[in-house]
């Protein structure tokens, strides 16, 4: 009867049968620790270009717009051919401009919306499309102006469909790689939540990708009524129209959003 | 073995294993976030802390899994079993990296509390592809985290080897929660094959393994139904010099033990963790438990001075080169004489 | 392990067996597919005919076409790769100096842009720029030779 070596833990002797299981095991685990690890990340997808200059503050100047999303308006042109870029206001953290903006506005005694003003803050961006995060709040006001009257640059579009996912607009613009996806599907959930404007991320017949700020049929918000559909894909109706440089959803809450994928056996597309 | 309870033990062979473990665990994450950061610097550092832990975590999970069943097909791997707590705290330290990283990240900083944010941000809890996966994990980390905390023998002791190990059983539940926490998560938005391929053939080798064990794993004991005073249970000839043979009767669970030309019975269960001692071996007098070593001399049950454990014996008795065990076992520790083994059959 | 545990352990893996797989599969069959199907699509314009200059380089390439029932020049211009720019505009220069605004450009893709020939500061090159007016700095540059009648 071959019995198997017998090996104690706390002896010096360890049987040569049990020093060799021992080893082959260690040596298919360092394959597999190795190997496996050098090929899942050569698996991994593509991490976007993105930019957070985190800690890299940033001043700018224009005419701050509160509708359809807190922003600044920026002329990027060079003089005689300038033209205006809308760079978004968020806050700190999983926060959007619109309380900091509040509180400017209770300080100041006046709203603010069409004043000149200069902020400073961290640039976030992809894409051509800016971000401006106010990370010292109201302390990153450091001038405001008189209202100016400046016209923007518009194009409707009309009625139309939307097919694509929803995300917050901050983690996708650069600080999160990915900020998208079911993996961010909770921050962006919170993010929404915190007044961080929605934008549609769609990929268009053509393989164009264009980015859409979503908000109600009058230019309200309505990230309540989208939480529920975050980084999925999801189709939504409702009039589309550019101002300056981004295109904005007026979202028709009455036809609802349409769920694309096979979430719940129940869903189907409401959207007709 | 040890009289006093010490916050971790350290001998020759686990600071051995320890070492290997180190070196795993270094290789992969130089692979993993070497190259990452070589071929994509566009990486956040978050990132990659996340991914890499949470990926580290899943291997040293799926090799704590193979050990107890390789174990139990082939005892030879028995040097693997010998440390596992160290492999299973590992897995758990690294969870808990991942899991507060990725609360800081996606919950953090918010309106809400983050770990109510784990909880309510993602609701739908009724569908299977939207369903917050980040739940699962943190399900996991929560048995993880259990069974790293009671993973002490002070714990081992005090909820008693059989409450532990049904705690520790959890351990399975983990990792169903985890291989769904992956496939629900970040399979949806990473599209290579690789990751759901190496997690497949995880989840095959960890179920074939286990089942492998449950159906074909070491037994060879011996089965009978109580009622009799003395059961025959087998010849002289099947006990190997310094081994033992394991019989299982009504409920009892006896290795009977041939050595130094005699034989004697106790319980087949050690009082650590209730491992095989019918699979150990008499080393310096004494039985020996093929798990952690715990010792019992085989006269009396009881473990040798200063140590304190005790298990039950057994009367035997041999008629001709058979031999007989009375299954009604005598309290842990009595001393049953051994019986001596005539020259003849020696 | 004692019998009782053995069992459990047994009972545990034969469901597992066949309850992780099944679990599994249909993890991977829920997973969405990426949506594309809306109705919206902002119009881009219609190539003119004739092409009179082209080049190309890793970010971007361009080709200048006439057409000669339409006044003007067309040039489209095709953004190959994500650039991490706070802002892209198109710019004709001049010896690296930007002469005239054409428009903004963002994600991958096909950019048309209408100009009249007056407005190149040159005959023999279209020299292009992309430049990020929000971080004042110029992004990428392609020289495009014209072809002359």
């Amino acid at each position: 009867m071959n019995r198997f070596p017998f090996y104690i833990g706390w002896s010096a002797d360890v049987p040569p049968k049990a020093l060799q299981r021992a080893r082959a095991f260690l040596l298919l685990a360092c394959c597999l620790f190795g190997v496996g690890g050098a090929w899942l990340a050569l698996a991994q997808g593509e991490f976007s270009n993105a930019v957070f200059e985190y800690g890299q503050a940033t001043e700018l100047e224009g005419v701050l717009v509160t509708r359809p999303a807190p922003a600044l308006k920026v002329a990027v042109g060079d003089a005689g051919s300038e033209t205006y870029q809308r760079v978004l206001l968020v806050g700190y953290g999983k926060f959007g401009a619109t309380g900091i903006l509040q509180t400017v506005a209770e300080r100041e005694g006046f709203d603010l919306d069409g004043r000149r003003v200069k902020v400073r803050g961290s640039l976030l961006y992809r894409d051509g499309k800016a971000l401006l995060e106010l990370s010292e709040g109201d302390a990153a006001f450091l001038e405001i102006g008189q209202p100016r009257s400046l016209s923007s640059s518009r194009e409707l579009y009309g009625e139309t469909s939307l097919s694509g996912e929803i995300l917050d607009a901050k983690c996708y613009f650069g600080v999160m790689k990915p900020g998208e996806g079911k993996p961010h599907r909770s921050c962006a959930v919170r993010c929404l939540s915190g007044g961080i404007p929605p934008v549609m991320k769609a990929r268009l017949a053509d393989g164009r990708l264009e980015y859409v700020l979503l908000v109600g049929p009058n230019g309200e918000q309505i990230t309540d009524r989208l939480l529920d559909f975050v980084a999925e894909p999801v189709s939504l109706c409702g009039r589309a129209e550019r101002l300056d440089d981004w295109w904005v959803l007026y979202v028709d809450l009455n036809q609802g959003v349409g769920r694309l994928g096979l979430s719940y056996p129940a869903d189907i597309p409401m959207c007709r | 073995m040890s009289t006093q309870y010490t916050a971790v033990i350290w001998n020759r062979e686990k600071k051995r294993y320890d070492r290997y473990l180190a070196g795993l665990i270094g290789l992969f994450l130089l692979a993993f976030c070497g190259l990452t950061l070589a071929l994509q610097p566009e990486i956040t550092a978050e990132t990659l802390i996340i991914r890499a832990t949470g990926t580290t975590a899943l291997l040293l999970l799926h090799l704590t899994l193979m050990i107890g069943p390789l174990c139990r097909i082939d005892p030879a791997f028995l040097p693997l079993l010998y440390n596992r707590r160290h492999l299973g705290v590992t897995t758990f330290f690294f969870g808990l990296i991942h899991g507060v990283f990725n609360l800081i990240q996606f919950h953090s900083l918010g309106n809400v509390n983050p770990l109510v944010s784990l909880f309510t941000a993602n609701v739908h809890y009724g569908s299977l592809s939207n369903f917050p996966f980040q739940v699962l994990g943190f399900g996991a980390l929560v048995i993880l985290f259990l069974m790293a905390a009671t993973s002490h023998d002070f714990w081992l002791k005090n909820l008693g080897p059989k409450a532990w190990k049904t705690l520790h059983m959890f351990v399975y539940l983990a990792y169903g929660l985890l291989v769904m926490h992956v496939l629900l998560g970040v399979a949806q938005a990473e599209h290579s094959p690789v990751a759901i391929g190496f997690l497949g053939m995880g989840v095959v080798t960890v179920i074939s393994l286990h089942l492998a064990a449950a159906f074909f794993g070491q037994r060879g004991q011996f089965t009978a139904a109580a009622g009799e005073d003395f059961v025959e249970v087998c010849g002289l000839a099947d006990i190997e010099d310094k081994r033992a043979k394991v019989c299982l009767i009504g409920k009892e669970n006896i290795a009977i033990f041939k050595y130094d030309g005699k034989l004697a019975a106790v319980s087949n269960i050690c009082k650590h963790q209730h491992g095989p001692l019918g699979e150990g071996k008499i080393v310096d007098g004494c039985i020996t438990c093929p798990w952690h070593g715990y010792q019992y001399l085989p006269e009396n049950g009881c473990s040798p001075p200063p140590f304190t454990e005790k298990v039950s014996t057994y009367e035997l008795k041999l008629v001709g080169d058979r031999i007989f065990v009375n299954p009604r076992p005598h309290p842990e520790g009595t001393r049953v004489e051994p019986v001596e083994i005539p020259r003849k059959h020696e | 392990m004692t019998p009782s545990l053995r069992r459990r352990h047994r009972l545990i893996w034969v469901v597992s067996a066949f309850l992780l797989p099944i679990l599994f599969i249909a993890a991977l069959w829920v997973i969405p597919e990426p949506a594309i199907d809306g109705d919206f699509n902002p119009p881009t314009a219609r190539p003119y005919s004739e092409p009179i200059g082209q080049a190309s380089t890793e970010a971007f390439s361009g080709v200048l076409r006439r057409d000669g029932n339409l006044p003007g020049w067309q040039l489209e211009v095709q953004l190959k790769e994500h650039l991490a720019a706070a802002s892209i505009q198109l710019y004709l220069a001049e010896n690296g100096q930007r002469r005239r605004l054409l428009g903004h450009l963002q994600a991958p893709g096909s950019y048309f842009f209408h100009f009249f020939p007056e407005a190149a500061p040159s005959t023999d090159v279209l020299e292009l720029q992309l430049y990020d007016g929000i971080k004042r700095q110029a992004l990428k540059e392609l020289r495009l030779p014209i072809q002359g009648d």
